[in-house]
């Protein structure tokens, strides 16, 4: 990876060139580079598997130009794995040539505070050292091999999932005065253990961590295969109403796939959320905020890709909307309103900060805030209900204004009896047919423990406790397998 | 300097030279093959009819596979890169870095492997040494042909077509808001390998998106792409929708005011339900398309993407047994028209037609080089990348039911009662491809063989098998509708599909709204 003070000093010297050239009002260069490291793993007893898959890598760096021009177009251009002068002079031709005029657009953001976390990555990501990674991949399988083994475990199944360790470094300038960069790491992990049994069972784990020595990997392995050794002798159930119990990883999924608090998403009425801020949304118990400085979170960033000092942003207090997610371009559009913070300007493009794109606006850590339950106490609550552990591809299927969506579930899922875990539920027998809202708003009571979840493809966490709730619309499917 | 697609004639020496000499000084590599792809091409977007950006530019990226053998066990090891114009003119460095990481990478995965063979008891006899089905050792060159060259496009022209379309659209009495999107350039693509390949493939591509939001009675939403493989004939109508790109604009904008006002679609099951070709892109695409992809099958996706209901081992799955109607046949062409059009895959794979359902019976999956051994297959050539930097996935190509014998109107005039879906919206599908939910653009009543009220907000839900084996009737009309966006992989790579089929008739539950408005 590129130190940072290359960084620093490509996006300086830039600027100062950038800066003379004739027509510029106003200007910003940015810079990046990128690693992302992928162990991904997939083992299987019935058929012939690799144990890790890939052990790979993806990496990038590179600088952009962002101008204002005194007739007041706007251009963006960027350069792939140049630093140099040369790459600044062809950013600025690009930006030049590529300049647009959008009347949305005010100005490059202004400096409006400093960070305030400093200094929270990990070294050993930064340098990624191949043999490491590869290592805990092997670690994390050998130790899902001994649980099976402690557990005398020999029938069909299988064990997938990955390893992912991802190194970011940014710099930004521009002629208002912004001068930041940050360094930013995240290892997560996850896997999934399927015993393919007469009837399925499906059982997870996942750890996230900025710190690589804190990632356990072999909790992830051998928790993954105890997750499913219990769910064996699990029945299915018939379609209906049911009062449950969310596992965190399912309020993370819902999370990502309904809570679409952008701003720019409500300038595009791409929201089940427009016309409804500062109403009522959810239950009075759900308070949600995004953190972009949480400790030891793996969404926690110290400035904005736009170089600004990132923030804690209250988004659900006491189930009202109060506010949304934005960068400097949507604040200043909807400047009338001063909630709107620039806090979430982030060229987040998969796999790291991006110097090729502009700066949209993104989630860091969403957080749900606690109850006051124990975990086995919310369960006692529901007294007769489901426990539901992961769900899978929640999707708003009636179109990005509702909030309505679907999903199934897929393991990790249990049958509540007289307010006790009683029997395991058969994955894929179950699809969600309900709305994000109605869910919410028929909350029960949360859990005292909150943990960060992961879901796929993305970069940000959910840090959430579980979740009683009233009712979800479960319809029975998959009757010719089960 | 603008990097174009020409700018990769040198690496048509460099590839074979880097691999050449890495092959020779190695000899633990069992195999190792590189890719390198660029695209120029320029780019608009605009929102509410005012346009956000617009770019010309270039990519260019590097991927890496190499498997070495350690301890007598073979593994890979794999890299990617996102590359600029001094990397280029310095490839031979850059391979020969990236190919020492590669096997690095790839030794040390072997020998591990290695080590849980001998010592994992019970569990070391799920792993086997990686083997790749021989192929025949390809080197060619291969270009889609097109029309009208995106070079000659000016960027201020793909600006102006994508502001005023933005414009039109925002003009349509209901519309609440749109996004329009557009991109046209000309990709390039070389595959070497240590075998001697040699493949040198070029495309143009012109996309283009637009995303519309109608206020009437309620909110509605829908989006598509038009694209292909072609120049600016694209815009021109030469496409799926047979529509240029003004008319797709407006086409979607009035049908989704009119949706808006229509009442919401109540759910109502063991319906008959005539699918119409752009729905039957998504049906196809997520319940025959992806469980057809061998490496799905063998479970190396079942972590995120899942598995395939029908295969649970190499002796415990439904090859050569019904799985859908005898009136379906399910194929996957590389060789036809559609964003899977391509003559060799990311493996050097010459890539062909295939029949993945005879006849309702399950028959081929699409395959790589690896899962074609595990199967005791032929390679068929469904190894696909995103990007070079991204490692190949079995990615089905165009997959498509193929058409029957009826007419379509016959299928209309014979069914009494039903509802017909039209358009293609959002997916969810359950984790081994059992169940799902796939909702529509537009629902309408069907009463004796005539189109009747619309509803929204409606869709398809059923067990694969229940629904596939329901089918009673299929036209023999037949279109391919391009998906640009399929997900797959860690990281997620996005690729460019081609699904559809002709009209078909079936039984399943028509979905609606979950609030029951």
């Amino acid at each position: 990876m590129i130190e940072i003070n290359e960084l620093k000093a490509a996006v300086e010297e830039g600027l100062k060139l950038v800066e003379k050239k004739k027509g510029v009002k106003e200007a910003e260069v940015y810079a990046s580079s990128n690693h992302l490291s992928t162990m991904r793993i997939c083992y299987a007893t019935n058929v012939p598997s690799n144990g890790l898959e890939e052990p790979k890598s993806q990496e990038d760096f590179g600088l952009s130009v962002r101008v204002l021009f005194d007739n007041g177009m706007i251009g963006f251009g960027s350069v792939d794995s140049d630093l140099s002068s040369a790459g600044i002079e062809e950013a600025f031709r690009k930006a030049e040539r590529n300049k647009v005029m959008d009347t949305d657009f005010h100005s490059l953001p202004s400096p409006n505070g400093k960070p305030k976390i400093s200094n929270y990555h990990d070294k050993e990501i930064m340098d990624s050292d191949d043999g490491r990674m590869i290592d805990s991949a092997w670690g994390a399988l050998n130790a899902a091999f001994n649980t099976l083994k402690a557990n005398d475990f020999k029938k069909n199944l299988n064990i997938t999932g990955e390893l992912n360790y991802l190194g970011e470094r940014m710099a930004v300038v521009n002629t208002n005065g912004i001068d930041a960069s940050d360094e930013s790491t995240i290892s997560l992990g996850t896997l999934t253990t399927i015993f393919e049994l007469d009837k399925d069972v499906a059982g997870m784990w996942f750890d996230s961590s900025p710190m690589m020595k804190n990632l356990d990997v072999e909790k992830i392995g051998s928790t993954s295969v105890e997750k499913a050794l219990k769910l064996i002798d699990s029945k299915a159930l018939d379609s209906g109403d049911y009062k449950v119990v969310l596992g965190r990883q399912v309020v993370s999924d819902l999370m990502y796939s309904r809570f679409a608090v952008e701003l720019d998403s409500y300038d595009q009425k791409s929201t089940p959320y427009v016309g409804k801020l500062d109403t009522q949304i959810w239950s009075d118990k759900m308070t949600v905020g995004d953190d972009a400085l949480l400790k030891d979170a793996i969404g926690t960033k110290a400035v904005t890709d736009e170089g600004l000092p990132t923030s804690k942003t209250e988004l659900v207090k006491d189930g009202k909307l109060v506010n949304l997610l934005s960068n400097d371009y949507y604040a200043k559009k909807y400047k009338d309103d001063k909630r709107y913070n620039s806090a979430n300007g982030f060229r987040f493009g998969g796999g790291g900060r991006n110097y090729g794109s502009d700066a949209g606006i993104h989630a860091t850590n969403i957080v749900v805030e606690a109850g006051d339950y124990n975990d086995e106490d919310l369960v006692k609550e529901v007294k007769d209900g489901i426990y539901i552990g992961r769900i899978w591809y929640s999707y708003p299927v009636n179109g990005q204004a509702s909030s309505d969506f679907t999903s199934t579930i897929r393991g990790d899922s249990y049958i509540i009896k007289n307010g006790e875990i009683d029997k395991g539920l058969i994955p894929n027998t179950f699809r969600i047919n309900d709305n994000l809202d109605r869910i919410f708003n028929g909350v029960i009571g949360l859990s005292k423990e909150k943990l960060a979840t992961i879901a796929w493809a993305e970069e940000a966490v959910v840090v959430t406790p579980e979740m009683a709730v009233e009712s979800i619309r479960l319809d029975r499917i998959a009757k010719g397998l089960y | 300097m603008a990097l174009t697609i020409e700018s990769l004639e040198n690496a048509k020496d460099s590839l074979p030279k880097a691999l050449n000499e890495f092959s020779a000084k190695n000899t633990d590599v069992y195999l190792a093959d590189a890719r390198i792809e660029v695209f120029e091409g320029k780019s608009a977007a605009a929102i509410q009819g005012n346009i956000k950006g617009a770019t010309e530019d270039w990519g260019l990226s590097t991927g890496i596979r190499c498997f070495a053998k350690k301890d007598n066990v073979i593994a890979g090891g794999f890299i990617g890169r996102s590359m600029g114009e001094s990397e280029l003119s310095n490839i031979e460095l850059e391979l020969e870095e990236m190919l020492g990481i590669a096997i690095k990478r790839a030794r040390r995965n072997a020998g591990w492997k290695a080590k849980a063979i001998n010592d994992a008891g019970f569990f070391g006899k799920g792993l086997r040494s990686t083997e790749l089905a021989d192929i025949e050792i390809a080197v060619d060159n291969w270009e889609i042909p097109y029309k009208k060259n995106p070079r000659d496009v000016s960027l201020e022209e793909v600006i102006k077509r994508v502001e005023d379309n933005s414009k039109a659209i925002q003009g349509t009495e209901g519309i609440a808001s749109n996004t329009v999107a557009m991109v046209t350039g000309l990709g390039r693509k070389i595959f070497a390998s240590t075998e001697g390949a040699l493949i040198d493939q070029k495309k143009a591509l012109t996309e283009a998106f637009i995303y519309v939001v109608a206020q009437g009675k309620a909110i509605e939403t829908f989006y598509d792409t038009l694209g292909s493989w072609k120049g600016l004939e694209v815009l021109d109508g030469e496409n799926e929708f047979e529509k240029n790109f003004e008319e797709f604009g407006k086409f979607l904008a009035e049908g989704t005011v009119e949706l808006s006002n229509a009442p919401a679609m109540k759910k109502t099951e063991n319906a008959t339900v005539i699918l119409d070709p752009w729905y039957n892109a998504l049906l196809s695409h997520e319940i025959t398309g992806h469980p057809n992809e061998a490496d799905r099958a063998l479970k190396k996706e079942a972590a995120w993407a899942g598995r395939a209901w029908w295969f649970s081992g190499i002796d415990d799955n439904k090859f050569g047994e019904q799985v859908a109607s005898e009136e379906l046949t399910v194929f996957s062409d590389p060789t036809i028209e559609g964003y899977g059009n391509y003559k060799y895959d990311d493996e050097g794979v010459k890539g062909k037609r295939i029949i993945n359902i005879d006849k309702g019976i399950l028959n081929e999956f699409l395959n790589s080089r690896e899962t074609a051994s595990i199967l005791g297959k032929e390679p068929n050539g469904g190894m696909r990348a995103t990007s070079a930097e991204d490692m190949p996935l079995v990615r089905m190509n165009n997959t498509c039911f193929a058409p029957g014998s009826w007419k379509k109107d016959e299928i209309f005039e014979d069914t009494k009662e039903g509802y017909y879906i039209v358009g293609q919206k959002i997916p969810s599908i359950g984790e081994t491809r059992q169940n799902f939910k796939i909702t529509c653009w537009k629902v309408y009543e069907i009463k004796n063989g005539e189109l009747g009220q619309l509803y929204r907000s409606g869709g398809v839900t059923g067990d694969s098998y229940t629904v596939l084996k329901s089918i009673d009737a299929i036209a023999d009309d037949f279109s391919i509708h391009n998906i640009p966006n399929c997900g797959k992989g860690t990281p997620m790579q996005t690729m460019k599909v081609g699904n559809g089929g002709p009209h078909i008739r079936a039984k399943a539950t028509v979905s609606g709204s979950h609030m029951g408005e």
